[in-house]
């Protein structure tokens, strides 16, 4: 998982950011047909406080998670077939998110990165 | 935080201090109490409690629906408190001894029953208790009625093989019970005064909704109130007329009975509930919306009026997880959360 990375957290607006985020980030996770389908069956309150939680990291906010790991968290997923495509899909939904908050390219390419170094954990490489 | 004296957090049997300057989380991290958490600065909620006694800090609620600082949640990565609190990990309340005291027939599957209220219980309209039998058998049962009422109002639908509902539809009046609770969400927020309220309550789902129609109604809610009362058939809307008849006294509340079969039954619309849910969200003013009752036709209203625009902290809902599924062998374990 990357250091925290306090100067692109606060570029991007901070916990505010995170809070204006997850709605619409997580409502294009379940209208996209592409990955949905692991979202079923888990609770909406619930799963909101994770996408939370995935946020503050991607936006290299401050992150000491104690959690489950990105590899014990998705293993299960991974069993049920996701793989790099499904992975692409978020990363491209997270972007989109943060374009249409007004986020600027270049810090929306520093998230993706951030997003882009757990790929081999989440995907159990 | 400058000077100050330390306070005491209890928190089950143990009873922590909490030095100035320090947050919750750091002294339950010194006592070695665990406690889930992630960003430590008040954004992922990870580290939730609940406050049953003492004051929360404004900091340490930003960002938590109004209906959860309502019910005393807080976040322990950013709760400097300035006085001793009582803590307890969301939803886990006391276990209670409770006795039945009443029962009546609303209809012909739907009993009303009154429980006597326990000494130390206190609890928001629209929450639920876990009931428990002697042997251990629980199930949750949403609260219809408002603390100060004589009795702990249940509506509960008697499922000819139900273990809980149908024993409960014949136990003798006398009998000793547990109640560990309250828990959930779908209560009234004052914050709400203004707005407008979209409650829609599936078979017994109704019972909570008329708990928190009052509640609002007290605290003289200035926003419309408008009540969906829904059913497969026109029969099983057992609380109609009672409600059309507040509405009558109360200008701002409407009330809406839809089932798919509606018999015949005057006043009730027909049709699918999703169409009427949809209608009456996308009306002039965003609502708050509160979703109780049969649990797959909740989570699909909640996805779908999310999906719709509604933001996920202007909608509370309570699944009646186990009322309509298939057969478990044995005794279901409560639901979560
Ligand atoms: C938060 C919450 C709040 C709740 N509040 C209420 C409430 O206020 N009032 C209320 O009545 N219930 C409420 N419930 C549901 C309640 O907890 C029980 O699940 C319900 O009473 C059935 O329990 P039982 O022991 O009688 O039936 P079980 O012994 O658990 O089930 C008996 C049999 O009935 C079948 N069955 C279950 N539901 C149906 C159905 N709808 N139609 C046909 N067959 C069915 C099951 O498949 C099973 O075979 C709530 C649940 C939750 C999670
Ligand atoms: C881009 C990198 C990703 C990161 C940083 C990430 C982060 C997280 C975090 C922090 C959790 C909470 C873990 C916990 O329970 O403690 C989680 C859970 C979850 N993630 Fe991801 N995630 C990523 C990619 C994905 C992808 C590609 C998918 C599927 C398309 C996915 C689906 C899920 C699901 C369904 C859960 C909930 C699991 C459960 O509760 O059963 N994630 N993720």
């Amino acid at each position: 998982m990357s250091q925290a990375n306090t100067s692109l957290f606060e570029s991007i607006g901070g916990a505010a950011s995170v809070d204006a985020a997850v709605d619409i980030f997580y409502r294009k996770v379940l209208s996209d047909d592409r990955i949905n389908r692991f979202f079923d069956g888990v609770d909406m309150e619930r799963q909101a406080a994770k996408q939370k939680a995935f946020l503050t990291m991607v936006f290299g906010g401050p992150n000491h998670y104690t959690g489950k790991d990105m590899r014990s968290a998705h293993a299960h997923l991974v069993h049920d077939g996701l793989d790099d495509s499904h992975f692409d899909a978020v990363v491209e939904n997270l972007g989109a998110t943060l374009a249409e908050l007004g986020v600027a390219d270049e810090l929306i390419q520093q998230v993706a990165a951030i997003a882009e170094s757990t790929r081999a954990d989440v995907l159990s490489r | 935080m400058p000077g100050g004296r330390p306070v005491a957090l209890t928190f089950g049997d143990r009873v922590l201090d909490c030095q100035p300057g320090e947050t919750v989380l750091e002294a339950f991290e010194r006592h070695g109490v665990a406690l889930s958490s992630s960003c430590r600065s008040g954004t992922c909620q990870s580290c939730m409690l609940q406050a049953v006694k003492g004051s929360v800090p404004a900091a340490a609620a930003v960002g938590l629906k109004p209906a959860w600082r309502e019910l005393g949640y807080l976040l322990a990565c950013t709760c400097r408190p300035s006085g001793d609190l009582v803590l307890q990990r969301v939803g886990q309340g006391l276990e209670l001894p409770t006795c039945l005291l009443e029962r009546t027939w609303l209809s012909e599957e739907v009993i009303r029953l009154g429980l006597e209220p326990p000494g130390d219980f206190s609890f928001r309209a629209g929450q639920f208790v876990n009931l428990i039998r002697d042997d251990g058998l629980s199930r949750p049962y949403s609260l219809a009625g408002l603390p100060g009422d004589d009795s702990l109002e249940l509506h509960v639908r008697i499922l000819p093989d139900g273990a809980m509902s149908s024993w409960l539809a014949d136990a003798p009046l006398g009998t000793q019970l547990r109640l560990r609770g309250p828990s959930g969400d779908c209560v009234y927020a004052c914050d709400d005064r203004e707005h407008r309220l979209l409650l829609v309550g599936i078979g017994t789902g109704i019972a909570p909704l008329v708990g928190v129609t009052r509640d609002a109604l007290r605290q003289d809610h200035a926003g419309p109130i408008q009540i969906v009362h829904a059913a497969v058939r026109g029969t099983q809307l057992y609380l109609l007329e009672p409600l059309q008849q507040l509405a009558r006294q109360h200008p701002n509340v409407s009330v809406f009975g839809i089932a798919l079969h509606p018999e015949g039954v005057p006043g009730v619309l027909e049709g699918e509930l999703q169409g009427l849910v949809a209608r009456l969200a996308g009306g002039a003013s965003d609502p708050r919306v509160l979703l109780c009752g049969d649990a797959p036709m909740v989570n699909a209203l909640r996805r779908q009026l999310f999906l719709s625009g509604v933001s996920l902290g202007r909608i509370g809902a309570d699944a009646f997880v186990g009322s309509a599924q298939a057969p478990s062998p044995g005794l279901r374990p409560p639901p979560p959360g």
